[in-house]
């Protein structure tokens, strides 16, 4: 019956290859593939692929958690660094001769290039988490597309079989159940 | 691009293959003929 089953663009296999291309797969939807020979391939083959989208969902966690904690750090060192340089500058206003002040001179330095070096990490984990982000979001709606195919596969099956249950009759071959006439009419 | 930035891009490149292979089973499943068959298993099912 898989020739009846007809997802739209945002559901199904579709609705995951559109999500996890940012759709570039759109030109690809429904162009010419080998035919799917029956039921089973296609729900194991939904299944596989929201295997694969769950491993990368997992790897995208893991990378934003650890990418956290690095901005935490990086939050951390920046307080520090500035911490640092305050502690420098009241450091060079009270030396009494040229060392102090050198000295005052170069931990102001070393603190002022701590900061830079944490402000670039914050930079870096913030770009990162917004596309981890994004692409957290595009797996698990993948996932959720393609979790769905079992049901709505069987959901193909339910309006035959209510329609026999009504007393109505199928005839041997299923063709018209994916061309334009409706049950009702054959 | 840094470290982390580099590793979510790699990330989002890596969704790109699952995500056309999602396409290619969109296009099989509406390439599929109808297996006679499974009208006929229907059928037996629900109408002995």
């Amino acid at each position: 019956m898989v020739r009846a089953y007809r997802p739209g663009r945002d559901q199904g296999p579709g609705g995951a290859a559109l999500a996890l291309t940012d759709g570039d797969a759109g030109g690809s939807l429904w162009g010419s593939a080998p035919p799917c020979p029956d039921d089973k391939t296609l729900v194991e083959g939904a299944a596989e692929l929201e295997g694969w989208a769950a491993e990368l969902l997992k790897r995208s966690s893991q990378i934003a958690r650890e990418c956290r904690a690095d901005l935490a750090a990086a939050g951390a060192a920046l307080g520090e660094a500035l911490a640092a340089q305050r502690a420098a500058s009241a450091q060079a206003a009270v030396g009494r001769n040229a060392g102090q002040a050198a000295a005052a001179e170069a931990a102001l330095t070393e603190a002022r290039e701590a900061e830079s070096a944490a402000r670039a990490a914050i930079a870096d984990c913030e770009a990162a988490l917004e596309i981890l982000d994004e692409c957290g979001t595009r797996l698990a709606h993948a996932a959720n597309c393609l979790a769905k195919v079992p049901g709505d596969l069987a959901a193909v099956y339910e309006q035959p079989s209510e329609h026999l249950a009504d007393g109505g009759t199928l005839p041997h071959s299923g063709d018209f159940l994916g061309g334009a006439v409706t049950i009702e009419a054959a | 691009m840094t470290g982390w930035t580099a590793q979510a891009h790699l990330l989002a490149d890596d969704l790109r293959e699952p995500g056309f292979a999602c396409a290619e089973l969109n296009a099989s499943a509406w390439c599929a003929r109808t297996d006679p068959a499974a009208t006929r298993g229907l059928a037996a099912r629900r109408w002995p």
